[in-house]
């Protein structure tokens, strides 16, 4: 999880705003359940992402097990932003 | 002294048939009442199947004036009433008004609220239909059912989510034992196969995408059901003097809330609920023949439930067999109770264990007799039929067979 690239700091600073957890405390080997996130609260979460970013987070990803890092949840919103990007780039 | 409880009407509407006859058959011969969703366009969802109730014909059971103001969910609650009484003969006859009850889920009317806010949000129409009101209110069903089968004793609806039909089968148990009544009608029907309701639940993310698999390793959500399941219990004494059939005798209710998560369930509270039903029953951990699980096959219930199966049977949960019929007519939600409360007499009354269906693999934190994916011959004397809520209100009621 590169914190100094742009694309990751913003869902970064967007998760912290959202679950009221300083983003310093977001690192990415930090089990989600440990910041006092529910599987509820997560659930909320990526609804919360899918919205804020127009993506759609599949439920059978790498969210969908019970031991989610944070820099599981980070990285799969990234790639899904950068998959949408290149759709949406023109073709060459 | 507390009146013993006789069962004596059973009646059924699922996935697996529109009544107790098909309930039976699909139960012995592992039908699996799933299948891709037909009623709604779910074109647009993920989740493309449900079990649904099949080829019932609303204008079959209700003239057009009435259909107009009862809900596909309070539909199936009359229709499941009536098959009951019918079966339970002449319950209500000789009995004084206030001395019979009705007890139903509390089921809210998501069709009406589903067609009127569509017309009214998406179509712009300047009004919703006038009965959206009557069509949607949860205690809907209940009403339907007095007004239906001439019932003028105390009458309600009771709420706690997917234990709204236990809590409710368990209340007019208790009612009659306690010498309040002489007869009740008691269950619940549900239909959440709307389209905001299954878009709903599958933003919830606990929807299974191919098929119910409870207690499976591989097991990977639940499967939306509807139906009603709906029941006539009877003062002992008083079925016997009548010569009614008695299907099985109920002897116990057990009750207790989580008090800790709107979803998650809780080993300690599901557990307390089975050893309650017990200990109301008077009847040992041992004695027990079979569990009728609430078994959702969402990866959480049904390791919870195991865990909480060992505290109360240790031992004794070796050759306890314990399925989920949820695997063969969904989670029909609200009536979920009392689908699996008359498939729990079915089974001691017939002498067989219904199965789990879409099993595969098995799961070390599931580790039961499951009775996978066949229907099995056994003699059975005691049973209990679990349901464990949202948010964590538990009900469980114990059966026993009634051998005459």
């Amino acid at each position: 999880m590169q914190t100094d690239d742009p694309a990751i700091a913003e869902i970064v600073a967007f998760i912290s705003g959202e679950v009221g957890v300083d983003a310093s405390l977001l690192t990415a080997d930090t089990p989600i359940a440990d910041l006092g996130i529910s599987s509820l609260d997560l659930i909320e979460t990526i609804f919360k992402l899918e919205t804020r970013f127009g993506i759609e987070i599949p439920n059978d990803g790498p969210l969908s097990g019970n031991d989610v890092t944070v820099g599981t949840l980070v990285e799969h919103v990234a790639e899904l932003l950068a998959a949408q990007s290149a759709r949406r780039a023109p073709s060459a | 002294m507390a009146a013993r409880v006789a069962i004596t009407g059973l009646g059924s509407l699922s996935a697996l048939g529109n009544d107790v006859a098909a309930h039976l058959a699909g139960l012995r011969a592992g039908t699996v009442g799933i299948g891709p969703t037909q009623g709604i366009d779910v074109s647009a969802m993920k989740t493309k199947i449900s079990a649904e109730v099949r080829g019932f014909v609303p204008e079959d059971h209700f003239d057009s004036r009435q259909l107009g103001l009862v809900d596909r969910t309070a539909q199936f609650a009359v229709v499941a009433a009536r098959q009951a009484l019918a079966d339970a003969g002449p319950a209500l006859e000789g009995v004084a008004r206030h001395r019979v009850g009705a007890i139903f889920a509390a089921s809210v009317g998501f069709h009406a609220v589903d067609d009127s806010y569509r017309k009214l949000y998406l179509e712009q129409a300047p009004r919703p239909h006038p009965f959206t009101v009557p069509r949607a209110m949860p205690s809907g069903q209940v009403s339907h059912v007095t007004m239906d089968l001439g019932i003028h004793g105390p009458a309600f609806s009771i709420a706690s989510a997917c234990s709204s039909a236990s809590h409710s089968i368990g209340t007019a148990f208790q009612m009659i034992r306690s010498g309040m009544l002489d007869v009740a009608l008691a269950g619940g029907g549900e239909s959440q196969l709307t389209y905001g309701m299954l878009k709903s639940w599958e933003a919830l993310r606990v929807l299974a995408p191919e098929a119910c698999r409870p207690f499976s390793k591989d097991r990977a959500g639940l499967v939306i059901g509807e139906g009603a399941g709906a029941v006539v219990l009877e003062n002992m004494d008083r079925a016997i003097a009548r010569g009614a059939t008695i299907h099985a005798e109920m002897i116990g209710f057990g009750m207790s809330a989580d008090g800790m998560d709107i979803t998650a369930p809780d080993r300690d509270s599901a557990a307390a609920a089975m050893a309650f039903a017990l200990e109301d029953a008077g009847v040992s951990p041992e004695r027990i023949d079979y569990v009728s699980a609430h078994g959702t096959a969402t990866a959480l219930n049904d390791k919870t439930e195991t865990a909480a199966l060992r505290q109360v049977f240790g031992a004794h949960l070796e050759k306890l067999p314990v399925s989920s019929s949820k695997s063969q007519y969904g989670h029909t939600m609200n009536a979920s109770g009392a689908l699996d409360f008359v498939t729990t007499v079915l089974a001691l009354r017939e002498g067989f264990l219904p199965p789990t269906m879409g099993y595969n693999e098995p799961d070390p934190d599931c580790a039961l007799d499951c009775v996978p994916n066949a229907a099995r011959t056994a003699a059975i004397e005691t049973a209990i039929s679990s349901s464990f809520a949202f948010g964590g209100l538990n009900a469980v009621l114990a059966l026993r067979r009634y051998a005459g």
